[in-house]
């Protein structure tokens, strides 16, 4: 973002305007997310509009959804023409819903409510060592619960991650050590399994997770041809766990503090068999104190989950005990510094 | 913030994404930088480096969160740690000092903390519902601020800082105001654009309107700009009552306010002036034509935080005309923000 198009980096200047830059994101991230959520770039697609035809489209007043396009101008999201009429720039195409690569899950599921309220609250989280409770009041587990359209933006967004990461396994050929009956633990629509009982075709998958999670795994499933080698079982993995030849964690344990990966990890301990695999996939802290795009994911955890990322060597301190020991470490890193850390049961 | 790391552009791949994930990753980047200011941990790093636990007593923080924030603050180069482990400000984190100049603590304090975050997070509500903020409200800003002083000066040093942006581009330009006498500064708090008007006219007298809480701090601003003898400090209301000069000045007072109260300041500006009297309006001017403009930004701002909004010059000359104003000079301010002196003369 250059410095004409930032309020707070022009009004500071130099050496400055960093700072305001940074600080301005309050407002670029709520206008980027506030068109997403309204549907003016999918309004948009057909060609230039007024704010007066958009705003019934999407139930916006038009004087007020005038004023937020000429600040999404600003931005580099839309440009305006001399008849008043609104076009979608490159940036702002991005937030369709219908292109390739849209981002509009993501600007409106990591962004809305929820996810604003969590990082409003980074000073008293900092300053006050409680434990963050994402099912308590307040958190965003009950805010889902009572918003099943945002949930569903949230999981969608998720989705769209966890397909990014599907995309970087497949490029680098990746193939599960263990095979067999595959169990993923909180797998949601199974974007991950259904790579994995590609990858193995005499596998078969178990898909463990919240009921309302699975909701859209039967379409998902078939539609990735992998629905016939499937068993969709609701549960809560904090409790339970099917047994299988290898238990899958992926983006997962980060949700959660130690003392609960260490239940979910006892929990497909007792569920495997000496040989059995544990499969971890998360973004791995580095060992050094370099800056890591883990470290972002990290404090999300924090405020949003009271989860965490970790080192390697935390991983390992945590499965160790319940008696897995680690066979292979794999980094699919062009994307997110994800790792793929494979553990055999003893 | 080309060289520092930005998750969702990771993420996010393909044509155009870049600016739109940097746009998106801002509800990070400003709490980052905004709960740093916030804890005061660049006062405490300006003596030199510090490790994590160290910062924690010092500023009142959990050590394992608090080094947790510093390691994102890193990342996005507010600090850097060294192989001890011990943090220093880069030179983009020395500006969340106090006590530097052009320091940018207030503002990320100020605009940003409680309650700015949770009324910027309303703004697709505000789109959809046509309904009027008002910020005298429960959940307003006005309510906020009263429960909360300490806040309340925060967020009027980051004004404050605006308005000093505001002087300096004055002085720059070398202005003077086209009437004077006796020059009423509406809604001046500690009077920073009065104490300028004062020294570029010699000859004036200056009175200053506010509220008390906003007058506190007048009294010593005014005296170390030299213009304390000149200088009548008025506790009142704009709304209901102005008091009378040759001529009144509203800077930055017009776009807190819908067209209505606009009118009502308007007009008392004028039962308290004369013939030949001047009025003096400082905003960021929306454009007339399309081209997108800071003052879209601040029209945005004003719109959430407190129902009002900036203006074209052709919609305050519609406001300010039937009143009895008339315009006779325009002056932009080169540089920075987008501001304008619309100068009328009273019939």
């Amino acid at each position: 973002m250059a410095d004409e198009l930032s309020l707070y980096g022009t009004l500071l200047g130099e050496p400055g305007g960093r700072v305001g830059r940074l600080l301005e994101g309050m407002l670029t991230c709520q206008v980027a997310s506030a068109l997403a959520r309204l549907g003016v770039p999918d309004q948009l697609a057909g060609g230039p509009l007024t704010a007066d035809e958009i705003a019934p489209r999407v139930g916006a007043a038009a004087g007020a959804l005038h004023r937020l396009l000429a600040a999404a101008a600003v931005y580099g999201l839309v440009s305006q023409d001399s008849q008043g009429r609104f076009t979608l720039t490159e940036d702002g195409a991005v937030l369709r819903s219908d292109v390739d690569g849209s981002f509009r899950a993501l600007a409106i599921g990591f962004f809305g409510p929820p996810m604003w309220a969590s990082f409003g609250r980074i000073a008293d989280v900092v300053q006050n060592p409680e434990p963050v409770n994402p099912a308590g009041p307040g958190g965003v587990f009950e805010y889902y619960a009572e918003h099943p359209q945002d949930a569903a933006w949230f999981a969608q967004g998720m989705g769209q991650a966890t397909a990014v990461l599907v995309a970087q396994l497949a490029k680098a050929g990746f193939r599960p050590l263990a095979g067999g009956r595959i169990v993923e633990v909180g797998g949601s629509r199974g974007t991950l399994l259904s790579y994995l009982l590609q990858v193995v075709p005499d596998a078969t998958g178990v898909l463990l997770d919240r009921p309302e999670a699975l909701a859209a795994a039967p379409d998902y499933l078939a539609a990735a041809g992998a629905a016939g080698r499937v068993e969709l079982v609701p549960g809560d993995f904090l409790r339970d766990v099917p047994p299988g030849d290898l238990h899958v964690l992926c983006h997962t344990l980060h949700n959660w503090d130690d003392e609960h990966a260490r239940t979910i990890i006892g929990n497909c301990a007792r569920a495997s068999h000496p040989g059995g695999g544990l499969m971890v996939i998360d973004q791995l802290l580095p060992d050094g104190p370099e800056p890591s795009l883990a470290h972002l994911m990290d404090l999300i955890m924090m405020l949003a989950l009271g989860g965490r990322e970790r080192t390697r060597a935390q991983h390992e301190a945590l499965t160790g005990p319940a008696g897995y020991t680690l066979v292979r470490d794999t980094p699919v890193t062009d994307v997110l510094p994800w790792r793929v850390l494979e553990f055999e049961r003893r | 913030m080309a060289d520092e790391l930005s998750l969702y552009e990771a993420i996010l791949e393909g044509p155009g994404s870049s600016q739109l994930a940097r746009l998106l990753e801002g509800m990070v980047t400003a709490q980052v930088a905004s709960v740093l200011a916030r804890l005061g941990v660049p006062d405490q790093l300006a003596g030199g480096p510090s490790a994590a636990d160290e910062l924690a007593s010092g500023v009142g923080a959990a050590p394992d969160a608090l080094y947790r924030l510093l390691t994102v603050a890193s990342a996005y180069g507010l600090v850097s740690r060294d192989s001890a482990g011990r943090y220093s400000l880069t030179e983009t984190g020395e500006l969340l000092r106090s006590d530097v100049p052009g320091s940018a603590r207030a503002l990320a304090v100020g605009f940003l903390g409680p309650p700015m975050w949770e009324i910027f997070g309303r703004l697709t509500d505000v789109v959809r519902n046509p309904e009027p903020v008002n910020p005298a409200a429960p959940g307003g800003v006005y309510g906020y601020y009263a429960g909360h002083p300490e806040q309340a000066v925060w967020f009027a040093r980051a004004m404050g800082r605006f308005t000093a942006v505001l002087v300096s581009q004055l002085a720059k330009a070398g202005f003077q105001p086209l009437t004077s006498g006796r020059i009423v500064d509406v809604g001046g708090s500690r009077g920073t654009l009065l104490a300028y008007l004062l020294q570029a006219v010699p000859t004036a007298s200056g009175v200053l309107l506010d509220r008390a809480e906003a007058l506190a701090e007048a009294p010593g601003y005014l005296s170390s700009a030299g213009v304390a003898d000149r200088t009548e400090l008025v506790t009142g209301d704009f709304l209901r009552e102005v008091p009378p000069g040759d001529l009144h000045v509203l800077s930055h007072v017009l776009h807190n306010w819908d067209d209505e109260h606009v009118r009502t300041i308007a007009s008392h500006c004028h039962q308290a002036g004369h013939p030949g009297g001047g009025l003096m309006v400082i905003e960021y001017v929306l454009p007339d034509d399309a081209e997108p403009s800071l003052a879209h930004i601040m029209d945005l701002i004003m719109m959430l935080v407190l129902g009002g909004r900036e203006r074209t010059r052709a919609q305050f000359e519609a406001l300010l005309g039937p009143v009895g104003y008339t315009l006779v000079r325009d002056t932009p301010l080169t540089g920075r923000l987008p501001w304008r002196i619309l100068e009328f003369e009273r019939d």
